[in-house]
């Protein structure tokens, strides 16, 4: 990734009456990128992308565009491409007048804009439908209606506010495919609403965490799925285990401490942890009907529930102490004991594992 | 069976009740303007031919156009506010849409009249300021009419504006703002469009209303700007022409019920393609 920082938010808050919508956000949006925000409902995204788009004012902080201060600049000014949730076509034209809306507002020349009508039209993949009313298209032609109105001026950058999450699961998996090839043809800046963490990691160059106002973790899909900031984080990116330390010592970047009686080791960032637990994502472990001999960290559980899905089937188990833990196991994988009752070793890898406070705020 | 029975009993006495109290009084005059003075069609003839009756249509078809413009744009304008405003400034326009529902016809004429008149507030005001020398016309004529309607009609033609902008998904003008369009521009290509349904049932409300004004006509307009409810007042009551007076009460009924079906049929469209 380049370093051309387009974009900067400086410790942006925004207060609705006691309500804090946005607290102290500060996040460089980076030219070309593709930055998906990502949390759940109430936790700022909507407002924050309104700050970016002008349409609502920050109480604090300071927003800059190439190192220009445009914190106060009104919408209409900056005008950066926009979809909305729910689209915000325009009932009253047809699908080329919507494209055409941004182009005329400036006043281009009728040759050049039906040019760019068209073509965007064509890139969108909506040609034919160019005289029909946003109320005679579906809902993925509506869809693809507002990005070719957000993306045919070539905007500075553009803003998806869920712009997927009103559609059903086969044409949304379709959508991300488009809104990602159309975002390396446009060769612009996207910032990208949604609560749907899959989503998130699977379109996105970086991925902001929101929760309550604040963003808890920015980076690489890969970075916040497996080195999760926090709990917070570790949790809402997917199904997570998350075991107890008992007499923890760090060692480095190595932390070691026991469970029921056991050791257990799991890499840290190396700073102390509060009631540290160890986090391990379900489809890190694995499981064996004897105590592994490898230097894998194990633990003791009883089967209480197998449920089959598909590829992959989800196993519930109970340890010693009432901890629960679940498991990911290929619906393939013949060794596998799914009798409720049956006693097994669950173990992990030891670098698969990650420190984190049990005291981190959870939603 | 028998429920049908049950309920057509408790519904027929209000369609007999309308039968009774307008139908057939209705066709009482239908009669007269075919046999007053005698029997034909003379009297249509002379609705469409005599110059006094012809000039008291065009009056008041003048009169009520009039009165229709200057309601729908003020009326827009209000219920803009009304829809669009910080709250407080909500409640104040709701509160002074509403109050004049309560408010007699007549108690709001002669509240024109003593605000218009040559002695009253505006003309007094004028003159002790010093900017005028002899009192202005502002009423008895078709000015004082036009104003006291569109007064009585604002609040009828505020209600379908307000239901179309309340429809209306307000993000739609946010994406026209964020794409650079000025307030004038969208106001123009996003939020007129967009409420013209409304704009058009608020004129036609008006329009249908307005033709059949009497009580403030006939005081702000005092008996020299005769609209036509008041003139086939004057021809039944005064000169006792029923011929006539029957004739363009026919015409008048037929022009009110072809703009109520045109109103109907825009809305069953606007209804079928919202
Ligand atoms: N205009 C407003 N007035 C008062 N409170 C507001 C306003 N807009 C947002 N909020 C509050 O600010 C917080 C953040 O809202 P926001 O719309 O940014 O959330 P979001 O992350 O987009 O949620 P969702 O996923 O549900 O769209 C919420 O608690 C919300 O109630
Ligand atoms: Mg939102």
């Amino acid at each position: 990734m380049n370093d051309r920082t387009f974009l900067k938010a400086r410790n942006i808050t925004k207060r609705y009456g006691k309500v804090r919508a946005l607290d102290d956000v500060s996040l460089d949006i980076v030219e070309g990128e593709f930055l998906t925000l990502l949390g759940p409902s109430g936790s700022g995204k909507t407002t924050f992308l309104m700050c970016l788009a002008g349409f609502v004012e920050p109480s604090e902080g300071v927003l800059e565009q190439n190192g220009r201060d445009i914190t106060h600049m009104p919408a209409e000014d900056r005008r950066f491409g926009m979809v909305f949730q729910g689209y915000a076509l325009f009932p009253h034209m047809t699908v080329a007048r919507n494209v055409d809306f941004p182009l005329r507002v400036v006043g281009r020349g009728k040759a050049e804009r039906e040019r760019l009508v068209s073509d965007m039209l064509r890139t969108v993949g909506l040609e034919g439908l160019s005289q029909r009313r946003p109320s005679e298209l579906s809902g993925g032609q509506q869809q693809r209606v507002a990005l070719a109105r957000a993306l045919v001026y070539e905007p500075a950058v553009t803003l998806l506010d869920e712009p997927l999450s009103a559609l059903d699961k086969n044409l949304r998996e379709q959508m991300q495919d488009e809104i990602r090839s159309l975002h390396r043809k446009a060769s612009g800046t996207f910032v990208f609403v949604t609560h749907d963490q899959t989503e998130a990691l699977s379109m996105s160059s970086r991925v902001a965490i929101f929760n309550r106002g604040r963003i808890q973790q920015i980076g690489t899909p890969q970075e916040v799925y497996e080195k999760p900031a926090n709990r917070f984080v570790a949790q809402f990116l997917g199904r997570i285990n998350l075991v107890p330390l008992d007499k923890a010592e760090t060692n480095g970047s190595w932390m070691t401490g026991s469970f029921e009686g056991r050791t257990l080791v799991s890499s840290t960032g190396g700073e102390t942890i509060e009631e540290p637990v160890i986090a391990v994502r379900p489809e890190h472990m694995t499981l064996d009907r004897r105590e592994p001999t490898n230097d894998m960290n194990a633990v003791k559980a009883t089967v209480i529930d197998y449920a089959y899905g598909g590829a992959h089937s989800v196993l519930q188990l109970r340890c010693q102490s009432g901890l629960e833990l679940s498991l990911d196991v290929g619906s393939a994988d013949t060794n596998v004991p799914v009798t409720p009752g049956e006693t097994v070793w669950v173990s992990w890898p030891k670098e698969t594992g990650f420190a984190l406070s049990a005291k981190d705020q959870q939603q | 069976m028998k429920r049908h029975v049950w309920y057509w009993g408790l519904i027929a006495p209000l369609p007999l009740f309308l039968a009774i109290v307008y139908l057939v009084p209705f066709l009482g005059v239908v009669r007269w303007s075919v046999t007053e003075p005698q029997l034909g069609f003379g009297n249509y003839v002379r609705v469409f031919t005599d110059p006094l009756v012809l000039s008291v249509l065009w009056r008041t078809l003048r009169v009520c156009v009039l009165v229709t413009l200057a309601t729908t744009i003020m009326a827009y304008a209000l219920s803009y506010i009304w829809v669009f405003a910080s709250p407080p400034i909500q409640r104040l326009v709701e509160f002074g849409v509403l109050i004049p529902f309560w408010i007699s016809t007549l108690t709001r004429a002669f509240g024109w009249l003593v605000l218009l008149y040559n002695r009253g507030l505006i003309n007094t005001g004028l003159r002790d300021l010093g900017l005028i020398d002899f009192p202005l016309t502002l009423v008895r004529n078709e000015f004082g009419v036009v104003v006291g309607m569109t007064h009585f009609l604002v609040p009828f033609a505020v209600l379908p504006l307000v239901s179309s902008m309340r429809h209306l998904d307000t993000r739609v003008l946010t994406a026209a703002r964020g794409m650079g369009a000025s307030r004038f521009h969208v106001f123009r290509s996003v939020l007129f469009p967009m409420t013209m349904p409304g704009v058009v049932g608020a004129a036609l409300i008006t329009l249908i209303f307005s033709l059949g004004f009497f009580i403030t006509p006939a005081i702000l307009g005092g008996g020299r700007s005769v609209l036509v409810a008041e003139f086939i007042y004057v021809q039944i009551f005064q000169t006792v022409d029923w011929g006539i007076a029957g004739a363009i009460s026919v015409v008048l009924m037929v022009a009110v019920a072809a703009l109520i079906a045109l109103f109907i049929r825009l809305t069953r469209v606007e209804q079928m393609v919202g």
